[in-house]
């Protein structure tokens, strides 16, 4: 298992467009992908999971991956937080 | 006591089929639907599994449907809510609950899946910041569609069994759903989408429901219930109308349905210009018990039978037997007279749930119709068994449309043989001189017309689809509404042209889309020599007095000037300035499809 300590650094938090993203770069790896925030666990490959998050901006993020390619998959959600979610 | 009184509106949509409504409002589509909970044997537990599933798939669809359009309109990251969507209706923590619910708890799939989404809603409450907002109206959208979907489906009929009569306002309502309705409750109807050529339109027209197409009530004052006035000649719906209004709008009806009953004296005179050429009125319909308004109206024969209703309202195929009893019916309860069975012309706006017909960037152009049955050799022999073997008793004529190439009406005259030859080896019996026709509707095969037509025994024009791939003008786009113009000298050189060529051939030559049923068009196409025209049964009998009162000279001499104007407007022109004030004073109230210059 690895894990890194992410911040929602773009305007408007998880809301629906971002969340569609990270379930859709979570679901390209076979490991498991967990999004924990304030003690709340969400499986970020459930789109609902996600929402109910509900990570606002500046919402500090643990996120965990854990399987054969959990490197691979943590770098891709870091690399998406830090594009902002790409457009938003 | 009643809370303050509810606000009168008038919206304005496009006329869809003529006539008066007034009833209460039934809400096809209300924001906040009531679901009812069921409990179902658990045997049939999988079985409702299996119909949220296909509900599901089909929502995904649908969203996927208006992603790309709105993509391509507005554009791509807007577009991108839609992903939410539809990774929402895939979502593990709606779908396994709602399935395990089913199983568990043998409830219908409705419940199951509003119960849950309503789980959902709840802990979405909990959310701060503008999530709540936003994801409440995302979740609200997903299950609205899914079980809006689950209840308007076919397993599920009786949620369209209005128990009292009422105006009908829908969304976006399918021809399958339309058809599905109990007629005698169905007053009148309103829906969101889609315009005077869309299907619903035209089945509306032939089942005499006044409709209006286009009309949204959002914003407005409308709670299920309140009366609503449905004007199909004008295009308009009033909703909580005054007592004036009412009152107004009783007299209009009255006065539609005392011309309409003037119209059936002529039931039983002949379709003859004053100089005697008898042109054959016949009737397009969608459902074989419409043979009995066909038979009411007094039409010499049935020229256009959409075969394809029969597979659209269905999840399974209709088999032989079933169409073979459908097609017997019509034959029969018609002879002599002749009832012309179009075979299944699906795609476009009528897709078939057998088929796994998935929705197209552009359907009309798509995979529909008889290249459909050339792909699926199996259901269209099918078919073309059963319709054989109906033309034992009776006069029954085979049509087939959206021919557009010459080895198409020969694959299918090959196909045709086989089942000939596979009858004959049975010892059934069918009528081996059955006459067989196609539709000209698209334009290579009018500039092959020549050719085609020593392969088949009749044409007949299909002016929906000849005049949108004529003028490339999409006729389910509202937004190019303007641009689908009938009177496109384009459009009438080339109906000129297929009846000279059905001339030179000795083939009888019909016309059966909108254009046969509208007047000034009519006048026209009589000019131009058309055989037969074949319209929606509300249509026959204005059309025959219209017939009775223009003479073949005149309507000839019409005919040549059109063919020599240029311009859709000048020939609009020419026939609003010669004919309309002769419409009038005919009484024939019925909109032309022709619009008005401008």
């Amino acid at each position: 298992m690895v894990s890194v300590e992410l911040t929602v650094i773009n305007d408007s938090g998880i809301h629906a467009r971002p969340a569609a993203l990270i379930v859709e770069a979570a679901t390209k790896f076979k490991s498991n992908v967990i999004f924990i925030k304030d003690g709340m666990r969400a499986n970020a490959k459930s789109i609902m999971n996600i929402m109910l998050l509900a990570a606002e901006p500046g919402a500090l993020i643990r996120v965990e991956t854990e399987g054969p390619d959990e490197t691979d998959a943590l770098s891709a959600i870091e690399a998406l937080f830090l594009s902002k979610f790409k457009y938003d | 006591m009643a809370g303050p009184k509810p606000k009168r509106a008038v919206l304005t949509g496009v006329p869809a089929s003529p006539g008066y409504a007034i009833g209460p409002a039934y809400l096809l589509h209300p924001e906040e639907r009531v679901v009812k909970k069921r409990v179902i044997p658990p045997e049939k537990a999988e079985q409702e599994v299996a119909r949220l599933k296909r509900a599901l798939e089909k929502a995904h669809k649908e969203i996927l449907g208006v992603k790309t359009r709105i993509s391509g309109d507005v554009g791509e990251y807007e577009a991108r809510i839609f992903d939410t969507h539809m990774m929402m209706l895939q979502d593990s923590e709606i779908v396994d609950v709602v399935i395990k619910d089913i199983r568990d708890h043998h409830y219908n799939a409705e419940y199951a899946y509003s119960d849950r989404i309503n789980a959902l809603a709840e802990k979405f409450e909990s959310l701060s910041g503008g999530f709540l907002k936003d994801h409440m109206s995302d979740l609200r959208d997903v299950g609205t569609r899914v079980i809006d979907i689950l209840m308007l489906s076919e397993n599920n009929l009786s949620y369209l069994d209005v128990p009292e009569p009422v105006i009908v306002m829908s969304r976006n309502l399918t021809p399958s759903v339309l058809s599905q309705f109990n007629r005698k409750n169905t007053l009148g109807l309103t829906t969101e989408v889609g315009g005077k050529t869309s299907h619903v339109s035209i089945l509306a027209r032939s089942l005499e429901i006044p409709a209006v197409s286009g009309v949204s009530w959002q914003g407005v004052d409308l709670e299920p219930g309140q009366t609503v006035i449905v004007d199909g000649t004008m295009g308009l719906v009033i909703i909580n109308p005054t007592l004036r209004d009412i009152k107004e709008y009783e007299v209009k009806k009255a006065a539609f349905f005392a011309n309409q009953s003037e119209l059936s004296t002529l039931r039983d005179l002949e379709p003859v210009t004053t100089d005697g050429k008898y042109i054959e009125l016949s009737a397009n319909i969608e459902l074989p018990i419409e043979v009995e308004t066909v038979l009411q109206y007094g039409a010499d024969s049935v020229g256009l039978y959409r075969s394809e209703f029969l597979f659209l309202t269905r999840e399974d195929m209709p088999s032989e037997e079933e169409q073979y009893q459908a097609y017997k019916y019509m034959g029969e309860r018609m002879s002599p007279r002749a009832v012309t069975i179009r075979t299944m012309d699906a795609g476009g706006d009528k897709l078939v749930p057998a088929l796994k017909m998935a929705g197209e960037l552009n359907p009309y152009m798509g995979w529909r119709s008889i290249r459909v049955c050339l792909d699926n050799r199996e259901i269209f022999k099918i078919q073309l068994r059963a319709v054989l073997r109906a033309s034992a008793f009776s006069n029954i004529r085979l049509m087939f449309p959206m021919i557009s190439n010459l080895w198409e009406i020969r694959e299918t005259k090959k196909i045709l043989d086989e089942v000939r030859k596979e009858l004959d080896g049975a010892g059934t019996a069918y009528n081996p001189r059955m006459e067989i026709g196609c539709m000209i509707e698209v334009p290579s095969a009018v500039v092959m017309a020549d050719e085609i037509a020593r392969e088949v025994d009749f044409f007949s024009i299909g002016t929906n689809d000849l005049i949108q791939f004529t003028l490339a003008v999409d006729r389910a786009n509202e937004r190019i509404a303007e641009l689908f113009e009938p009177n496109s000298p384009a459009v009438w050189r080339q109906i000129k042209r297929v009846i000279e060529v059905s001339r030179v051939h000795g083939i009888q030559v019909c016309v059966c889309g909108e254009m046969a049923g509208d007047p000034l068009a009519a006048i026209v196409l009589i000019g131009m020599g058309i055989d037969e025209l074949s319209m929606g049964p509300g249509m026959l009998l204005e059309m025959k007095k219209l017939i009775r009162s223009v003479s073949f000279e005149e309507a000839r001499a019409l005919s040549e000037s059109v063919l020599r104007l240029i311009t859709a407007n000048e020939i609009t022109e020419l026939l609003r300035s010669r004919y309309v004030a002769k419409l009038a004073a005919l009484g024939i109230s019925k909109f032309p499809v022709t619009r008005a210059p401008g």
